[in-house]
C-alpha cells in the first residue's frame, strides 16, 4: 500500500479593496502551480510561507 | 454594528451583530458569492479559482480586530466591549457542488493543515484568548450559503461550553490524576458498542452522555491539547477518520448529512492547559431520515437534553455504514 503523506502548504496573502484579507492555501510543487495576474505578485514559482500583499481590482 | 454585552444571569458574554441581518441568504448557485469569479461575472468574495483551499475575513463578522466602540453605555450591572476578534471563512473547495465529505481525503489532510495554520496564526494575537473552529452545514443548520465552507472565530474570552469543559477535566484531574477524556476514550473502547470507527490515532463515538441522536465525538488517543500538536502521521489519520465519518453520515439517511462540527481544543490565552484534550464534536439535528431534533423549551430554557434514542443504537447503525478509507495514491498505484 503507498503511504500517504503530508505536503508542502503553500500560502498567499492578498488585501481585498475594502481592505479584508484572503489567503490562498495550495499544496505540493510550487512550480506546478501557475501564477495569477495580480498586480504585485512576483514571478513564479509561488511564494512558500510569504506573504504577498497585493491589492485585487474588482468592479463593486 | 457588534458589541459584546454581559449577561448577569448567566455569567456570560454575547454578541450583538446587527449588521448581520443584511447577509447574504441563500443565493441562486449562479450567484454564490463564495464561488470563484469568473471571467466577465459579477464579483465574488474570491477573485481566483487557482487553490486547494482559502480563507478570507467574513464581510459580516461578529468580531472584528478593530471593533468600532459600543453603540450603550456599560454599567456596573450591564458591562459593555467592543466585539474585538476575528471571524474567518474557509472554503474547502472552488467547486461549488462538493461537500467535505464529498471531498478525497488528500483535500481533508490539507484543510487539516489549514486549520493548523489558522490556529496558530489567529492564536498569536494579544486580543485572542479561543480560536473556536466550526462548520456549519445543511439548511436544516440555518446555513445561508451552500458553497462547501466552514467558519473560525477568534474570540476575546473563553467561551462558556469549553470553560466549563475545562472545568469539568481539572476537577477530575485533580480528583482521580488523571485526563477526563482519555478516561472516556479508554470506556467507550472498552465497551464498544457506542463506538463508530477507529484507528491507529482517533476513535469515533457515539458517547455515553449523547444529547443529539447521532452526535458523535472524535477523540484523538494521545493525550494532546491543541491541533499544532498532531504529528504528520496523526494529521493523515484525522484526515482518514473525518472522511470515514462523514462519508458513514450521508450513506445513513442517503443525503447529505446536516451537522454542526466544532473543534475543542486549549484556549490560546497563555495559561497552561495540560489536564484537556483535543477532540472534534459533530452535533447532527436529524433524528430520523426526515425529522429533526429541536432545542425547544427544556433543552434551551433550562439547558436540559432530552435524547430520544439510545446511543448504543444509533452507533450501530452509523457502523453499518463505515467503509474503509481510499487514498487517491492507492487507486493510482492498484493498492500496491
Amino acid at each position: 500500500m503507498t503511504k500517504p503523506e503530508v505536503s508542502d502548504m503553500h500560502r498567499r496573502r492578498i488585501l481585498l479593496r475594502d481592505g479584508r484579507y484572503l489567503i490562498f492555501y495550495t499544496f505540493g510543487d510550487v512550480n506546478k502551480s501557475p501564477l495569477t495576474d495580480n498586480e504585485n505578485a512576483s514571478a513564479s514559482p509561488r511564494q512558500t510561507e510569504k506573504v504577498v500583499e497585493a491589492t485585487v481590482r474588482r468592479e463593486d | 454594528m457588534s458589541e459584546l454585552r454581559w449577561n448577569p444571569l448567566l455569567g456570560e458574554w454575547l454578541v450583538t451583530a446587527t449588521h448581520r441581518q443584511d447577509r447574504t441568504f441563500l443565493p441562486p448557485d449562479d450567484f454564490c458569492p463564495l464561488c470563484p469569479t469568473k471571467d466577465g461575472g459579477f464579483p465574488t468574495e474570491v477573485p481566483e479559482s487557482d487553490y486547494d483551499i482559502a480563507v478570507f475575513e467574513n464581510r459580516f463578522p461578529s468580531l472584528k480586530s478593530n471593533p468600532e466602540a459600543p453603540m450603550v453605555s456599560a454599567s456596573e450591572l450591564y458591562p459593555v466591549r467592543p466585539a474585538q476578534g476575528v471571524c474567518e471563512v474557509i472554503l474547502y473547495s472552488p467547486n461549488h457542488n462538493s461537500s467535505l465529505a464529498q471531498e478525497p481525503v488528500e483535500q481533508i489532510l490539507k484543510l487539516v493543515q489549514v486549520w493548523t495554520d489558522r490556529f496558530r496564526e489567529l492564536g498569536a494575537l494579544p486580543f485572542v484568548k479561543y480560536v473556536f473552529i466550526f462548520e456549519n452545514k445543511g439548511e436544516a443548520i440555518g446555513v445561508t450559503l451552500h458553497h462547501p465552507h466552514g467558519q473560525i472565530y477568534a474570540y476575546p474570552f473563553i467561551p462558556p461550553r469549553i470553560a466549563r469543559e475545562l472545568e469539568q477535566s481539572a476537577s477530575h484531574q485533580k480528583t482521580t490524576g488523571r485526563c477526563l477524556v482519555c478516561d472516556v476514550v479508554a470506556a467507550e473502547v472498552s465497551d464498544a458498542r457506542r463506538t463508530v470507527a477507529e484507528n491507529d490515532s482517533f476513535v469515533a463515538v457515539i458517547p455515553f452522555f449523547a444529547r443529539w441522536p447521532y452526535e458523535t465525538h472524535i477523540y484523538a488517543r494521545r493525550h494532546l491539547q491543541a491541533i499544532d500538536e498532531l504529528t504528520a502521521a496523526e494529521q493523515i489519520q484525522l484526515a482518514a477518520m473525518l472522511k470515514t465519518l462523514l462519508v458513514a453520515f450521508d450513506k445513513l439517511f442517503n443525503t447529505s448529512f446536516p451537522y454542526m462540527m466544532v473543534i475543542h481544543q486549549r484556549p490560546v490565552d497563555g495559561e497552561r492547559y495540560d489536564y484537556y484534550h483535543f477532540h472534534i464534536e459533530f452535533y447532527p439535528p436529524l433524528r430520523t431520515a426526515n425529522k429533526l431534533k429541536y432545542l425547544a423549551g427544556s433543552e434551551t430554557g433550562a439547558g436540559m437534553f432530552i435524547n430520544d434514542s439510545l446511543p448504543e443504537i444509533k452507533a450501530a447503525e452509523l457502523r453499518a455504514h463505515v467503509e474503509p478509507v481510499v487514498w487517491r495514491a492507492e487507486t493510482a498505484s492498484g493498492n500496491d
